[in-house]
Formats: structure tokens, C-alpha cells, sequence
């Protein structure tokens, strides 16, 4: 036994390290960014002087660091327990399971949307219409999910031009669903809607979700059906839906082409004027028929960025002059970053929502990871197929090799580039975009235009966030989704 | 354009990372010199790219990347533990030590 002075023993660090990322954010600031969602800039000197253990104990950026995980030292009461919580709280997305069923109950459409990710099949093609029987068999696996609330959302092609489907998961998932809470999404281009079918989504508590993607000229010009008259068709079936079921009952989402790329502001002024309070600026994405027809349509995605710059920087405007309207990316995006709390978003999740967060089960029975599984399946790849409602059993699918692999490969703390990024606790990964864009389901992170995009929008919400006092209140009203003054503000 | 690192301050995980940043807008390459250096061969995919500024933005960011291999080599013990309470059904802290001074580290977590 060797005995030793007791000087030996004492630790000669102040404080010790608990787990961050850094980003080097500009000339003048290092953002760091911890697991649990907390961040803030310090000094290029200060983070050099954090990991060398020579912040001053009493220094405001010391208190800082410490009162949000970054460090502890002998006072600290509990961090690994708080940690441990807020954790917790951030992977909340992976409780319960499958939360979103998707069923696609049609690939027929009297549409030809351009960027379409359908395999469209003309309105007289009934053998592409979901079943009876594999409507029922599905709904027997979204009755399994372990969520106590799960989200059902039935689209197309055109789902309408199913409607008995419609009527009949409604009706049965309802009948079925005991303990759960069962929340319905129709998502239709409103073109066929009919009382009937009004009456019965105002009878059910369904949400219709459809499409505008801007005013008439931009609209009509990316979603051409027989007469041209999608823009009004779809107009006049939002009056409809909405004097039945409420104005909240129905969402609308735009998709991002060439033509709206010289247009934010005309676009934010029709959801503006058909009295929408959000707006989601979507991409084009790299499925179907949108990847046949990228030349026409398509555009980079620092195109696209400067495009919902511009876009944010004029909703932001709105919301200055007292119009509410809510950006809903952003809107996802702060939420992590301002808040411990996670969002139900499937495509921005570590491990990635394919399967785990969101299901699609087809026309002909297939279940697929996600949807864009199911495009590509649709282009004669069905790699991301988890099998057949007819064949397979519930743990056939949801156990399945092909799913494992596919959440196996989209955590983000095991992907190269992702793994040191400060911005890991606000993003997250796609393989099925990875392999449908580079080959291959886990992404080579500098070259990735999901990185890109993502990197682009944090940094710059970021931005905004730090030195513009009223962005800023606005961003809390997005977050809160609630008009500024309308609730207690705390930021 | 080819880069000599002493491998004894940067370690090759360290060298791979930074290097791996540079990918998109170069082709990688690396050679052993000796146990104690290696040679990182940048060649810019656009020509337009100017191979000083290259050069300099690559040594930072191999800096950074040693910064970061210093603050995993505290931290990263820490994160597991940390995770897998977080999904664990049962409690993986020692409740014993509860009470403990900092210094005490008793499982020399942060010492690893």
C-alpha cells in the first residue's frame, strides 16, 4: 500500500465537462449546443478557455453554462439526473411507437400534378383502389400500435374517388379503437367533394388537408386537371368544408416548383387572403413523377433557400404589422430549439420516423417505411417494402430486418458528419431521401442536400433569433401558436 | 496540394474527421510518412477553389476537430451513461453517492 499526501487526492479541476457539440458560428462567436436541446454563443476565447477548465467560477457565462448542463462542479444539484430527464423528454417521439397510419386508398386522380409522386392512374382504372378486405386487414395493425393516440391519414392519388374506403376506415377504426384516441386526416384535392361526404367529416371529427400551392396562375399552372380550374375547384371546397366542419378543420400545404420560386410573396398573400394563419413551405421532393420531371420543375436547393428566405423575411413582416401567420418549418425547427419538447414531425427525427414514427400501407395491401418508400416502390424499387397486410403478421413487419436497418442507419450520434455537428439535437436524418439522392441510406453529410437544406434554416433562425428582438417575439408566438398579446409572453 | 500532419498532435480519427469536411469540395487522399507523420493529399474538385484558402481552412478545422476529440475524451462515458438511463427501466446511477463531493468520482467517470 502506498500512502500519499492528501494534495494527491484533490482535484485540481474547478468544474467538469458535461457532453457538447460546437459550431465555429462566425468571426466572432462559438455556438455550443448540448443533447438536451439547450445552446448559446460564447467567445471563441471562452470555449477554449471551457475546455481547458478556466472559466471563472463567477463569471456570468460560467452560471450560464452551468444552469444549462454544460458543465457541473461541486454545487451543481443533480445534473445527471436532469439530463437523464430532458432526455427522455426530447426521444418522447419514440414512446408509443407507430403514431401516423397512412392509408392510400386510390392511385386514381383526375389530376396531373407535376410534381406528383404518384404512380397516377386515370379516374377509370378501379383495380387500383384499395379492398374491403385490406382496408380491414390494416386497420387490424394500426389497432396494435401501443400509442394511446394515433393519427390516421388517408390520401391518394385522390381519395375521394374512393370514398367508401374513406367511410369505411372511419367508421371502423371508430368502432375499434376502445382506450385510443384516434385523430382522421383526409388529405384531397377537393375537386370531387360532395355534401355527402362533407356531412360525413363533420360527423367524424376528420381534418381535411389539400393543396394550394399559390394563386391561381402558380396553382393551376403546377396541378392541371381537365378544365383547368383546379385553383377554384379547390377554393370553392375549402368554403364548403370549412362552413361545415369550422375554419380550423381544414390545412393546406403548397408545394415549392420553378414558377413559385419568383414568387414568395404572391403565395404568402393567398394563404394570407384565404385566411390561413400557417404556411408550409415545402420542397420538391426527389420522388416519382417529380424526378422525371426535375428539369421542368425542379431547381437547387440553394435556389430553393433563397426562395424561403425571402418568403420568412415577408411572413416575418406580416406578423410585425399584427397579421398572424406561422411558417410551419420554422415552426418545427424552434420548437426544438426553444423548447425541451419534441414535435411529431416523422421526417425530421434521429432515429428517423420511417416505420417507427409513420407507416403507409398501399392499395394493394403493401406496407412500406413511408411514403417516399412507396414512391420509390412505385419506380420498381421496393427494397423499403415491410411486407403485405395479407402475408404478414404484425411482427413480421414491424420487426422486420428491412425496418431494423433502416432505423439503424438513421441515428445521427453513428453518421459521419452528423455525429460533431452542434445542431444534432434540432435535426435529423432521411435515409430513404439519403438513398434516393446519393445511393446509399446513410448520407455522405457534405455533399447531402437534406444537410444543406437543414444546416441553412437552423443557422439562420439562429441568426434572426439573437439579434432581432421582434423576430424573436414572433418566433415564440409560432412556437406558442398563439398571436403576440394573445397568451402571457415569457421570452 | 499536400499536407503534412504530425500525428503525435492530431491522431488519425481527428485527421479523418476533418478531412471528411473537405470531401465535397475536394478528393481525399492519405499517406503514412512515418509513425510519427502523415501526408493529407487535397485535390480541389473546382479549380476555382484556391488552394492557400484551403489549406488554412483545413488546419482550423483539424483544430477544431482535436477540440472536439478532447472534450468526446471527457464527455463521452458521460453521454452513455446519460442515454442509457434515459432508456433504461431500470437506474443505472449509484444512489450511494447521491451525497458525494465532485472530487470523489467514484467510478472515475471522469477520468476515463
Amino acid at each position: 500500500m502506498t500512502f500519499r499526501l492528501r494534495e494527491h487526492f484533490l482535484n485540481t479541476k474547478p468544474y467538469r465537462l458535461l457532453p457538447f457539440r460546437f459550431l465555429r458560428f462566425d468571426d466572432a462567436r462559438a455556438l455550443v449546443a448540448n443533447d438536451v436541446g439547450e445552446w448559446l454563443f460564447l467567445t471563441h476565447a471562452q470555449l477554449d478557455d471551457l475546455v481547458r477548465h478556466q472559466l471563472d467560477p463567477c463569471s456570468d457565462v460560467y452560471l450560464d453554462l452551468k444552469s444549462r448542463h454544460f458543465l457541473f462542479d461541486s454545487d451543481s444539484a443533480a445534473p445527471f439526473e436532469l439530463l437523464t430527464a430532458k432526455y427522455r423528454a426530447r426521444k418522447s417521439f419514440l414512446d408509443g411507437f407507430t403514431r401516423l397510419h397512412i392509408f392510400v386508398v386510390s392511385l386514381r386522380c383526375e389530376h396531373s400534378c407535376h410534381y406528383c409522386q404518384v404512380s397516377r392512374v386515370s379516374a377509370d382504372r378501379l383495380r387500383y383502389d384499395m379492398s374491403e378486405e385490406t382496408a380491414s386487414r390494416a386497420l387490424d395493425l394500426v389497432l396494435r400500435s401501443p400509442a394511446d393516440e394515433i393519427k390516421i391519414e388517408i390520401q391518394g392519388g385522390e381519395p375521394l374517388l374512393n370514398f367508401d374506403r374513406v367511410r369505411q376506415i372511419v367508421t371502423e377504426a371508430k368502432a375499434q379503437a376502445g382506450s385510443k384516441r384516434i385523430e382522421f386526416v383526409v388529405t384531397t384535392n377537393l375537386a370531387a367533394i360532395t355534401d355527402e361526404m362533407i356531412g360525413f367529416f363533420a360527423e367524424n371529427e376528420v381534418v381535411v388537408s389539400t393543396s394550394v400551392d399559390g394563386p391561381p396562375f402558380i396553382h393551376d399552372s403546377n396541378r392541371p386537371r381537365p378544365g383547368n380550374d383546379s385553383h377554384a375547384r379547390t377554393l370553392k371546397g375549402i368554403e364548403r368544408v370549412r362552413a361545415a366542419l369550422g375554419h380550423d378543420r381544414v390545412a393546406a400545404l403548397m408545394t415549392t416548383t420553378r414558377l413559385s420560386l419568383g414568387h414568395p410573396r404572391e403565395i404568402v398573400d393567398e394563404y394570407v387572403r384565404l385566411g390561413f394563419e400557417a404556411i408550409f413551405l415545402r420542397p420538391l421532393s426527389p420522388y416519382g413523377f417529380a424526378l422525371r420531371s426535375t428539369r421542368t420543375t425542379g431547381y437547387t436547393t440553394r435556389e430553393f433557400l433563397d426562395f424561403y428566405v425571402a418568403a420568412l423575411d415577408y411572413l416575418l413582416d406580416l406578423n410585425r404589422r399584427g397579421t398572424f401567420i406561422v411558417e410551419t418549418y420554422a415552426q418545427i425547427l424552434l420548437t426544438r430549439l426553444l423548447t425541451p419538447f419534441t414535435t411529431g414531425y416523422v421526417d425530421l427525427q434521429s432515429p428517423a420516423g420511417a416505420g417507427i414514427g409513420a407507416v403507409v400501407y398501399n392499395y394493394d395491401g403493401d406496407v412500406y417505411a413511408s411514403d417516399e418508400s412507396r414512391m420509390l416502390a412505385e419506380m420498381n424499387d421496393d427494397r423499403f417494402r415491410l411486407g403485405n397486410v395479407h402475408r404478414d403478421s404484425y411482427e413480421a413487419i414491424f420487426r422486420s430486418e428491412t425496418l431494423r436497418k433502416l432505423v439503424a442507419s438513421s441515428v445521427m450520434e453513428s453518421i459521419p458528419g452528423c455525429c460533431d455537428c452542434a445542431f444534432l439535437p434540432f435535426c435529423g436524418s432521411d435515409p430513404i431521401f439519403n438513398y434516393t439522392t446519393q445511393g446509399d441510406v446513410v448520407p455522405h453529410v457534405p455533399t447531402s442536400a437534406f444537410h444543406e437544406k437543414n444546416f441553412y434554416l437552423i443557422r439562420h433562425l439562429i441568426d434572426l433569433y439573437e439579434r432581432d428582438p421582434v423576430a424573436r417575439r414572433i418566433f415564440w408566438s409560432w412556437v406558442r401558436n398563439a398571436p403576440i398579446g394573445a397568451t402571457q409572453e415569457v421570452a | 496540394m499536400i499536407l503534412e500532419v504530425d500525428t503525435t498532435i492530431y491522431p488519425l480519427d481527428v485527421v479523418q474527421r476533418a478531412a471528411h469536411v473537405f470531401t465535397a469540395r475536394c478528393f481525399v487522399l492519405f499517406r503514412r510518412l512515418d509513425s510519427n507523420r502523415m501526408a493529407v493529399e487535397l485535390e480541389p474538385r473546382d479549380d476555382r477553389d484556391d488552394v492557400r484558402t484551403l489549406s488554412g481552412e483545413f488546419a482550423n478545422v483539424l483544430l477544431d476537430h482535436t477540440l472536439r476529440a478532447r472534450i468526446a475524451a471527457e464527455t463521452s462515458a458521460i453521454r452513455e451513461l446519460i442515454v442509457a438511463q434515459a432508456f433504461c427501466e431500470a437506474d443505472l446511477l449509484d444512489r450511494r453517492q447521491m451525497n458525494a463531493n465532485v472530487e470523489d468520482d467514484p467510478r472515475g467517470i471522469a477520468q476515463r
